[in-house]
């Protein structure tokens, strides 16, 4: 970094106006510099996939590809948010099981598509704000207050059927349909709900004051407190952001296999966490973005998929997830404690 | 390293020599923090060891506990030259230093702490019964009451004192280096401290006592030892001072200061902030204070005196358990900070890592923070905020390459600077500004004088805590002086000397102020 150092001794002298061509590039190199990491993966793979696995171009298996990274991807967008507040939300899988269930119930209840969605849309916000009351008002830690609302939804859950999946008819084509299954021009549906669901969180997070909340109580919740932020609302946003997002995978799962299914949450919180993290994103808060995020759940994607199509056994896949996982992480800290000294 | 002197110390072991420091010194990157300070300490002697903050006293203390190296002189212990890597290595040799931060660990039990890394064993395992009886004893033996199977974090501070005093007795201490100790206990306990130290000093154990409160250096100590800008001033018995002669030997200082204010440029105008009779439960007792726009109030104390608290209380941070906060003449009755930010007032806190900036973000997202919060905005307007942050970085003299570099990066200077613009920004009224050039460079310091004084004559109200006391008579219209969390004493400009403040803020010593002769040291006349 010695061009900022000498920059640094310039400033002084130098009137604002000038050079701010040059400046801003400077600028964007330094806040672009944690995403370097998980582009450089993403470049290297797929350089990698053109010489050794040329299948893996087929529109229809990037079409794959995409739809796959869509659901982690949704929820991680929302996990963003939280964990950029120093936080984190272990609930997430339970809360897209819960709303599987749930939009089942309403449809095979008769309920427009549309007000399954809204319905579902809303059951996320209020099971997010309840992780919100217990982290910002009962003042329990996120991972405890959210690993113990995860087992108590995710049990609501499988007690609402009994253990087993809502069987529902076709879903058909309206919007609940696209959102598993739908495509325009090629794109797959959530492919689509995807992007602009990373769209808006990025837009929240850049264009809001909300946003820039966000940031300042992941950096010091009591300097937040002190400059005059309300810090109890902007957490009760994050968490339901969280848990929308949770509910629209949720949506997702139940459209596209045309069931509601009390254990789609699975594993997809630690998921999510990954895709954020190898995004470039502190667990420590106050830093992080949603395109490092977009790009992270997409390496989780596309890693998947060429250790399918190399054939390599799924319990082996985990160890090679673990281990990207590692790397991506250990690169990005490289790369900060750099552009710091 | 003098060989020749060896034989020397060895004589004054025989004379009852303990502890022989020869002209030790201390430099930081060329600025000198202690010049050779040359003092000798017998067996069983207590040193009262004073001066102003930054005057050197917690340099020699680190020199001397083995956390930093010598630059110059010689430390003898009992005749034989010694030199310290680190603490443990001063500890082993038996000078113990105990800090107001106590180096316990808080989920540990009492015995676990006396003999941590001593554990009795029986094949190998911890023995409990014998830990917890060997524990017991060693207090017995040393007159400390404490219960060996306490956990340390149940532990009154005091308390916790105590057994920092019995750890290092059990290392075999012969010099116990006190750090402000009776800074962080109430009354009754500092009685019990001074006791404790009348035992220690019978057992044979040298004492050297920092303590910022005078009249407990007079009552315990045998001698003292005076510091002053760096430079050892003076050294006598103690029977051969006063109160009146320490403060004027600690303050006596001549500062030219190029006057930030132009004289009696007087712009009082109306009451912006009244703070009538407020308490808290544990901290604050009765205090009132008024601040006026164009006006700025100081606010003295020692550490622990409260200043910090109030301003917290003042803001709706802290419970205020009775009394009230009237803003503009009018109640408030603040739930939050938000809502006491809304109502016109400010809080830089001391804490500006934690509490002032925003370390991981960058300066242009640092500065609208509290604007937006408190107009309730809901946009981020980059290109707006980039003008508005380049205007501060103008103004303040900001020195930064970039304005989206983090804040993180910029010297405290800077950052302060930052978290200034940040409520410059949010159109405060009445500005608190808790120990504002903290960690901050002389040259920056000045410009944020210079700041505070262009608020004043814009009509803004200020609050400056400070332990610094030419910040104080260089800056403010009044000063408050706090003692123990309740106000001890209000003095007019006229009435401002470093003397004036200390008396106050060392409590009890309540002297009309016609009676201190030493009027030198005034800042602004």
């Amino acid at each position: 970094m010695t061009t900022t150092k000498n920059a640094d001794l310039r400033a002084p002298s130098t009137d604002p106006s000038i050079g701010t061509a040059q400046r801003s590039r400077q600028e964007a190199a330094v806040e672009g510099r944690r995403l370097i990491p998980v582009i450089g993966f993403v470049v290297v793979l797929i350089v990698l996939l053109a010489v050794f696995v040329p299948t893996f171009y087929s529109p229809m298996n990037i079409a794959n590809v995409a739809r796959q990274s869509a659901a982690v991807g949704v929820v991680a967008v929302g996990m963003t948010f939280v964990i950029i507040t120093a936080g984190i939300d272990l609930s997430v899988g339970a809360i897209l099981a819960a709303t599987s269930v749930f939009s089942g119930m309403l449809l095979m209840a008769g309920i427009p598509a549309y007000g399954v969605i809204l319905i579902s849309l809303i059951l996320g916000a209020l099971l997010g704000s309840m992780n919100a009351f217990l982290v910002a008002n009962v003042k329990i830690q996120p991972f405890v207050a959210t690993l113990a609302t995860s087992a108590v939804i995710g049990g609501l859950a499988l007690q609402s059927t009994n253990g087993t999946q809502v069987q529902l008819d076709l879903i058909g084509d309206g919007m609940l349909g696209f959102m598993g299954s739908g495509s325009v021009f090629g794109v797959p549906g959530p492919v689509i709900i995807f992007l602009a669901t990373a769209l808006i969180g990025g837009a929240i997070l850049r264009y809001t004051t909300f946003g820039r909340y966000v940031y300042a109580i992941g950096g010091s919740q009591e300097a937040a407190r002190l400059s005059g932020i309300r810090v109890r609302p902007v957490l009760f946003g994050v968490y339901a952001i969280a848990g929308i997002t949770a509910a629209t995978a949720g949506l997702m799962y139940t459209s596209r296999l045309n069931v509601g299914d009390p254990t789609s949450g699975g594993l997809i919180a630690l998921d999510a966490i990954a895709a954020v993290v190898i995004g470039g994103t502190s667990l420590f808060g106050g830093s992080g973005r949603i395109v490092g995020t977009v790009l992270g759940a997409l390496l989780l994607a596309v890693l998947a998929n060429v250790l399918d199509l190399l054939g390599v056994s799924p319990f082996m896949q985990q160890t090679v997830k673990g281990v990207v996982i590692v790397v991506a992480v250990v690169v990005t800290l490289l790369m900060s404690k750099k552009s710091r000294s | 390293m003098v060989p020749t002197r060896v034989p020397l110390g060895t004589t004054s072991a025989e004379a009852g020599i303990l502890l022989d420091v020869a002209g030790v010194s201390k430099s930081y990157s060329g600025v000198e923090a202690l010049a050779p300070v040359s003092f000798t300490l017998k067996a069983g002697e207590v040193l009262g060891l004073v001066g102003e903050n930054g005057a050197g006293k917690s340099t020699l203390i680190r020199l001397l506990s083995g956390a930093e190296a010598t630059d110059t002189g010689e430390i003898r212990l009992a005749g034989r030259p010694v030199s310290f890597r680190n603490p443990s290595e001063a500890a082993s040799a038996g000078i113990v230093t105990v800090y107001q931060e106590f180096s316990l660990f808080p989920t540990l039990t009492v015995a676990e702490n006396m003999l941590f890394g001593q554990f009795p064993k029986h094949a190998g395992v911890v023995s409990w019964p014998e830990m917890y009886k060997r524990a017991a004893e060693f207090l017995a033996e040393v007159g400390l009451h404490l219960e060996p199977r306490k956990r340390v974090d149940r532990l009154s501070v005091a308390e916790k004192q105590m057994l920092e005093i019995a750890r290092a007795l059990h290392r075999h201490a012969q010099v116990l280096i006190l750090d402000e100790p009776t800074a962080v206990l109430g009354g009754d306990d500092v009685d019990t401290l001074l006791e404790i130290i009348r035992k220690l000093k019978d057992r044979g154990i040298a004492i050297i006592l920092v303590s910022h409160r005078l009249s407990e250096i007079l009552e315990v100590s045998d001698s003292y030892l005076v510091l002053k800008d760096g430079k050892a001033v003076s050294r006598g018995p103690i029977g051969e001072t006063s109160y009146r002669d320490l403060v004027s030997k600690m303050v006596g200082r001549e500062f030219a200061t190029t006057s930030i204010r132009s004289t009696d440029d007087e712009c009082r105008g109306g009451e912006l902030l009244r703070v009538e009779n407020i308490s808290s439960r544990d901290k604050l007792r009765d205090v009132s204070v008024t601040v006026h726009a164009g006006e700025v109030v100081g606010l003295a104390g020692l550490r622990g005196a409260g200043r910090t608290e109030l301003m917290r209380a003042i803001l709706g941070v802290d419970e205020i358990s009775e009394g009230r906060v009237l803003v503009r003449g009018i109640e408030a009755r603040f739930r939050s900070a938000s809502d006491a930010i809304r109502a016109g007032l400010g809080l830089v806190p001391e804490e500006r890592a934690t509490q002032g900036a925003f370390l991981d973000m960058s300066i242009v997202d640092n500065i609208p923070l509290v604007r937006m919060a408190t107009n309730r905005e809901s946009l981020n307007r980059r290109r707006r905020e980039l003008r508005l942050a380049a205007d501060y970085r103008a103004q303040l003299r900001v020195r930064t390459a970039s304005l989206r570099q983090r804040v993180r990066s910029l010297s405290g200077g800077n950052q302060q600077k930052v978290v200034l613009a940040k409520w410059l920004e949010s159109g405060v009224q009445t500005l608190m500004l808790d120990e504002p050039t903290r960690g901050v460079d002389i040259g920056a310091k000045f410009e944020i004088y210079e700041l505070i004084e262009q608020l004043r004559r814009g009509g803004k109200g200020l609050l400056v805590a400070s332990s610094e006391l030419p910040e104080l008579l260089l800056l403010c219209d009044r000063v408050v002086v706090m003692h123990h969390g309740a106000v001890a004493g209000e003095l007019s400009r006229s009435e401002l000397s470093e003397e004036s403040i200390m008396s106050l803020a060392m409590g009890g010593h309540n002297e009309p102020k016609a009676t201190i002769e030493n009027h030198e040291s005034r800042g602004t006349q």
